[in-house]
């Protein structure tokens, strides 16, 4: 897939993760690598750490019931559920689009 | 390779090119992997290797940027980096509607040039009068007091003029030559913008009904208006003492097309223009 068409595509999936529940990054991994297996584990630490950059989401540490290190929680800010949506419809728009040449 | 020397790797990579804390949330988050590798039952050396070389992940990391390809611009931002991105466009599609064989005569174009130089000429002027007579003031006030600024008594001025130092006399007329510098440059660099930013008129062509337009006729860009304007017209004009634009008028005046030397170097030429015409 290219690149940059993948990038915004994985930004894309980890907001709507992001926009469900609160999750840390580990986890956030699993659930895209079921959909895209090829997808790197550093790709989606990148993507969080961007979208943190960018205000989009926030991060807290979380004790993990079973014990051992504490976890690095993400969570979407306003500005971020905001973005979210605009991404989704975006993507509507463009797949009615793009189906509607492919048919 | 475990654990400790991944993430050491990973972090001699990215020193110096990244903030220290850019660089410490990196590492935790590689750290953070190893430990739910861990979790899974798997090695250090197995998530190491899965991971692959950390100097590889270095140059990912460096490559997406600082954190800000997701990032979003106001409207305000996008509005200049559209305007930047334009002000060095030089292919801009012919206009069809000028008609570049119509070219403006050469007694309405000094007369164009004569409208500007009186306009633009008393608003310039003015404001280097506001500049300069401070200055003047200044240097009278010092010569009636019959000190100078040194304090060497005025009347030894003349004498002292070759030792540096004493020389307020000759500061003085660097000042006005300055002066006059500041004002071809403010005139010219007027007619800049007005000719860029109204797509070849400046008042005195606007009176006349002449424009300034490319060969081809298309609109200037604010590149060739910088060239034809300040480049041409006043920096090199005023490198031969002002023969340029003399010179450059009676070379219009006796040529065919009229061209100057401002039109050869910017590629442009002055047609008539009825401003009726869109």
């Amino acid at each position: 897939m290219d690149t940059q068409l993948k990038k915004g595509v994985l930004e894309m999936c980890v907001l709507i993760q992001l926009s469900r529940q609160d999750m840390y990054g580990y986890e956030i991994m699993k659930i895209i690598q079921d959909v895209f297996p090829d997808v790197y584990d550093g790709s989606i630490y990148a993507i969080l750490r961007r979208i943190r950059g960018d205000g989009y989401a926030e991060t807290y540490m979380k004790d993990v019931p079973s014990g051992g290190p504490a976890r690095k929680y993400y969570r979407l800010t306003s500005h971020g559920l905001e973005y979210c949506e605009k991404l989704i419809s975006e993507w509507e728009k463009m797949t009615r689009s793009v189906e509607r040449l492919i048919k | 390779m475990n654990r400790k020397e991944f993430l050491d790797e990973l972090e001699n990579a990215l020193a110096g090119r990244l903030t220290e804390s850019d660089i410490r949330e990196i590492t935790s988050d590689y750290g953070d992997i190893f430990a739910n590798g861990a979790e899974n039952g798997k090695s250090e050396e197995d998530v190491a290797a899965e991971l692959g070389s950390p100097a590889r992940i270095a140059r990912t990391i460096l490559e997406d940027g600082p954190g800000r390809t997701g990032r979003e611009y106001t409207d305000f931002q996008k509005n200049i980096n559209e305007k930047t991105s334009k002000l060095f466009d030089k292919v801009i599609e012919p206009d069809r509607n000028v008609d570049v064989g119509r070219l403006a005569s050469m007694s309405r174009r000094l007369g164009a040039y004569v409208i500007d130089g009186i306009l633009l000429g008393v608003i310039v002027m003015g404001g280097i009068f506001a500049l300069l007579v401070p200055l003047f003031m200044y240097s009278v006030r010092t010569e009636m007091t019959g000190y100078s600024v040194s304090g060497i008594p005025a009347g030894d001025m003349m004498i002292h003029m070759n030792e540096p130092g004493y020389a307020t006399l000759t500061n003085f007329s660097i000042t006005g030559v300055m002066g006059l510098f500041l004002l071809m440059g403010a005139f010219n660099f007027f007619t800049t913008i007005i000719l860029w930013a109204t797509n070849g008129y400046t008042p005195g062509k606007y009176i006349l009904k002449i424009r300034v337009v490319k060969i081809n006729g298309s609109k200037l860009s604010f590149l060739d208006a910088l060239l034809r304007e300040l480049v041409i017209k006043c920096i090199a004009n005023s490198i031969v003492s002002g023969f340029l634009n003399l010179g450059s008028f009676i070379w219009g005046c006796v040529t065919e097309d009229h061209k100057t030397v401002h039109d050869l170097a910017a590629q442009t030429r002055v047609v008539e223009w009825d401003r009726t015409q869109k």
